[in-house]
């Protein structure tokens, strides 16, 4: 096992590579110059000079890669070219509020998808099923800050039972930060819901089909028994690796809900950061939102390797 | 096959009847196309044209959805928006799969280096959510019709590359294509005429669910403000110009999204009929 | 065979799909089975054995139903029965042994876990440590070689030979009546297979379980079967006695399997007689015999007309004298082939 965590953390490496290679490369492909293209044509000669420093732009690209990385491991992210600010300070304060929403997103849109797809896959062909791929259907077409936008409509201004909008740090206001907390999260977990419901059902179906099944009823095992000690223990691995790799739709859903909700995430310096071409803080952000997704995943299959004994030899 | 493989070989029911999918999904498809083609012409107002008396008019029967913030025919708006929206979807869909088809095809083939090469390039892709990889492309070009196309067409491509690639390891080894080999047809030959065919049916249903991604991506980048621009009206823009006075005019906001979710859910289901029709080992889920 | 037989097939038919796209892989099957007996059924593959197995046991895949016949095992009628009497008798008194144990056993379970879990099931009134010592004392008479490691072990840390050997033993510490194994030696090297089948016969001996032996490979017949049923098309073609049939074939099928294996410790003919072309497709049976369009037989004598218009078989599908208009040893040919 200690193996197998390994082996996963060293497979992690070359995409944290390329990953690095890829948001580095980013700023480099601006048309143009790239110092002109950052700050327009008409700009101070002073603010010019110390942003060719600051990029390196006068030595070969592999040492400006290696004194970026190096930068960058240290957490230096360099400067916002909108609020002068270092850009890893900005980011620590919106770290939390978007994980946060995405940890939220992510518990709401399980606990919809996972009875429902379980459900569904379990009595395939039932009218439950029917009743539950159809709502899938209509969900993976409805866009998410529409149903956003209705929900708010509905839930805040008709209704008034949440608030609409905003913020307040949890360890400032833990209830008040819930319950603004609800919508966005609950905008989320339905836009994800219907991908997490169907990997669910065709899981659970695909499982049905494998030879242990049909096995473990040729031995008179109770339906219940064979359900649960064969196709969920079967299933419930490559499940969880396959919700992991939906943490881009998540990650996705959260910068638009972020937008909608103003909620005061990582999300929300992506619109402004390509509007301002804050080049520093686009790369920040692709490669922060990169790392959760591969952390994410390697935590995945080290936990698809600690209940799936087949895995570990992998 | 043992007793055992039999039951795993079949875990498809009795056929359910698919009438009322192609119904369903070629009567919203065909309602809409209508929509986009007639619309305009029977509305009769232009789509920019300025009406600053009938600002924020409700659906009456001179503006049948009502019109916006500058009085313009949110009807005619959406008709148009919607011809802007899918053909920036389909270019996108093109786009990806000019680049997808040919690649899967070359990894899935050849192997060795150059798959290795390129699957983790894909991999890469995947680690970025494509929305992102979307914006950081218009943050390059800034944003535009065009932009957006290319946008999603470059963020599209590995995921399409990848399917294409397994699924040409899938039929390269089988027999047919080993006779092929042995009689002695040549690379270019033995994809063209063995392998391709044998993927279209894959390449049909996955070019027409990535069109149903492509017009719900449009509509976000749009809605952050990073899609078509005003005063052009695509459906993404539309959303974005109702979020100013959603609280305040919420109508416009409710029914700009109405479109979008028709056309991708008769998307969707003409995916499900193409895979059933098409590719019935897919189907099976 | 004396008395009540512990398992009587007759006429048995199984369908899947409708209207025009109704097949009939099982169409008038009937064997018996007696105490202490081992019966193999032999067929080429796809002739409907694995799904005559299932209908015995009710587990036909999605879609398949039994239209005719009749099963009664042990003096009970299984046709009707509902699926909770099924799901007492199957893994209590009917086994199955699936092919490849390899694929079948559940791979993320321990294999003392499966053991457990159907002794739970079977034998509610065993305490754990009873459960442990009764699945350990399977594992022996499977002749595993470390039991108490095998307990312990995935599936896939047991060779091919180890895992059918659990699966052998997760069938039998139940001490059914009736084993079904469906070819359980196809997945295994040679040397393994051999093991195997003499594990079945001891088995049979020491435990007087009754078996049903399903093969396309009529060699294995020879050595371990006491009763042979030949299946062609969804059909018994010729049943009997193991010895018997394969020392005369009376149907031209059965022949041209025995045909197709060099006999044992004799010398191989010159020219080994396989069975060329396919077998007829479910969906649409040829009329007449199913065989003629590949019977050698056929052919020899002048492609008579009866083997065209009319079904050679029996009502009942025993097939007791073969299901041929022309029997081998009724023909004037025969001494010719001989
Ligand atoms: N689930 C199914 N649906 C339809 N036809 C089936 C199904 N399973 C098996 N068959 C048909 O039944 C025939 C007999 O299958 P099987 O009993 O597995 O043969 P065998 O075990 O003798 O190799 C096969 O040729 C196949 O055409
Ligand atoms: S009935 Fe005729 S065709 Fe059929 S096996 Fe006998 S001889 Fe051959
Ligand atoms: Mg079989």
């Amino acid at each position: 096992m200690v193996q197998y965590i390994a082996r996963r953390l060293l497979l992690a490496v070359p995409l944290l590579f390329g990953l690095s290679i890829l948001a580095f490369a980013y700023v480099r492909v601006i048309p143009g110059d790239p110092v002109t293209a950052m700050l327009g044509v008409n700009s101070d000669p002073e603010l010019v000079a110390r942003l060719r420093d600051q990029l390196g732009l006068d030595e070969p690209w592999y040492q400006q890669y290696l004194s970026w990385l190096g930068n960058v491991l240290t957490g230096d992210f360099g400067l916002s070219y909108r609020s002068r600010m270092p850009v890893s300070d900005i980011l620590v304060d919106r770290i939390p509020a978007t994980l946060e929403l995405a940890l939220g997103g992510l518990l709401v849109g399980l606990l919809i998808a996972i009875p429902a797809g379980l459900y569904a896959g379990f009595r395939r062909g039932s009218r439950a099923d029917n009743v539950i791929t159809g709502a899938t259907l209509v969900g993976l077409a409805t866009p998410g800050f529409w149903l956003g936008t209705l929900l708010m409509l509905l839930l805040a201004l008709q209704l008034g039972w949440l608030p609409s909008q905003g913020y307040v740090p949890f360890d400032v206001d833990p209830a008040q930060n819930l319950r603004l907390l609800v919508l966005p999260a609950l905008t989320l977990g339905l836009a994800i819901a219907p991908y997490l419901a169907r990997l669910t059902r065709t899981a659970v179906v695909e499982t049905g089909g494998e030879p242990s099944v049909a096995y473990a009823r040729a031995q008179g095992l109770p339906e219940r028994t064979v359900a649960r000690t064969v196709v969920l223990r079967i299933s419930i691995p490559s499940l969880i690796v396959a919700v992991a790799l939906t943490v881009g739709f998540l990650l996705a859903g959260s910068i638009i809900v972020e937008e909608l909700f103003n909620w005061p995430g990582m999300g929300r310096l992506v619109a402004a950061g390509v509007s301002e071409r804050d080049y520093p803080m686009i790369q920040a952000l692709m490669l922060i939102y990169g790392v959760i997704f591969i952390v994410v995943n390697v935590i995945a299959e080290v936990l698809q390797g600690l209940m799936d004994p087949r895995v570990r030899l992998t | 096959m043992s007793a055992v493989a039999v039951v795993a070989a079949t875990t498809d029911g009795p056929r359910v009847k698919r009438g009322w999918k192609v119904i369903v999904g070629g009567g919203l498809l065909g309602f809409l196309a209508l929509f986009m083609l007639v619309g305009p012409l029977i509305s009769g107002y232009d789509p920019n044209a300025t009406d600053l008396d009938a600002r924020f008019a409700g659906p009456s029967a001179q503006h049948w959805l009502g019109t916006d913030d500058l009085g313009r025919d949110l009807f005619t708006r959406m008709a148009v928006g919607g011809r802007m929206t899918m053909l920036i979807a389909l270019g996108a869909v093109a786009l990806a799969s000019a680049i997808a088809i040919p690649l899967g095809l070359l990894t899935g083939y050849l192997g060795g280096w150059v798959d290795l090469a390129v699957m983790r390039v894909v991999d890469l892709f995947f680690a970025i959510p494509t929305l992102l990889v979307a914006i950081g492309i218009v943050g390059l070009f800034g944003p535009s019709f065009s932009t957006t196309l290319l946008a999603l067409g470059l963020a599209f491509w590995p995921f399409y590359a990848r399917l294409v690639r397994s699924a040409v390891v899938g039929v390269r080894d089988l027999a047919y294509t080993d006779a092929a080999r042995v009689i002695g047809a040549g690379r270019w030959r033995i994809i063209r005429k063995e392998i391709l065919p044998a993927l279209l049916p894959l390449l049909i249903v996955q070019t027409t669910v990535l069109l149903g991604f492509a017009v719900l991506d449009e509509a976000g980048l749009g809605f952050l403000g990073l899609g078509v621009q005003p005063p052009d009206a695509s459906w993404g823009s539309l959303l974005a110009q109702s979020r100013g006075f959603v609280l305040s005019h919420p109508w416009i906001g409710v029914i700009a999204g109405v479109p979008i979710l028709l056309v991708v859910l008769g998307i969707n289901i003409m995916a499900d009929v193409l895979r059933d029709r098409l590719d019935p080992q897919g189907a099976s889920t | 065979m004396t008395g009540q037989p512990l398992l009587s097939v007759r006429d048995l038919a199984v369908e899947f799909g409708h209207g025009a796209a109704t097949s009939r892989p099982v169409d008038g099957v009937g064997f018996e089975v007696g105490e202490r007996e081992i019966v193999g059924i032999v067929g080429e593959s796809g002739c409907g054995k694995s799904l005559t197995l299932l209908a015995l046991l009710g587990l036909l895949p999605a879609g398949g139903r039994v239209v005719n016949g009749a099963i009664t095992f042990a003096g009970r009628d299984l046709r009707g029965a509902d699926q909770s009497v099924l799901r007492s008798l199957r893994g209590r008194q009917v086994a199955l042994i699936p092919s490849d144990a390899g694929a079948a056993l559940n791979p993320v379970a321990r294999v003392g876990k499966q053991l457990r879990l159907s002794l739970r099931t079977h034998h509610p009134e065993l305490n754990a440590q009873q459960r442990r010592g009764r699945a350990l004392d399977a594992l022996r008479r499977a002749r595993l070689a470390r039991p108490e490691q095998a307990l312990a072990a995935y599936p896939h840390e047991l060779s091919g030979g180890m895992q059918q050997r659990s699966a052998i033993a997760l069938g039998l510490q139940n001490e059914p009546q009736l084993l079904l194994a469906d070819e359980p030696t196809t997945a295994l090297d040679v040397s393994i297979q051999a093991e195997i089948l003499k594990l079945l016969v001891q088995l049979r001996d020491e435990l007087g379980t009754a078996i049903v032996f399903v093969t396309h490979d009529i060699s294995t017949v020879r050595e371990i079967c006491d009763r042979v049923v030949v299946m062609y098309a969804g059909q018994v073609v010729e049943q009997g006695d193991a010895d018997e049939v394969l020392a005369a074939p009376r149907h031209p099928y059965t022949a041209a399997l025995l045909g197709s294996v060099p006999p044992l410790g004799g010398v191989p003919p010159e020219q080994l007689e396989t069975v060329s072309g396919m077998p007829p497709d479910p969906a649409a049976w040829p009329g007449g015999c199913r065989f003629q369009a590949r019977c050698r037989h056929f052919t020899e004598l002048g492609e008579p007309d009866e083997c065209t218009s009319t079904w050679p078989g029996s009502a009942d599908g025993l097939a007791l004298s073969a299901a041929c208009h022309f029997p081998l040893d009724d023909s004037p040919l025969e001494e010719v082939r001989r």
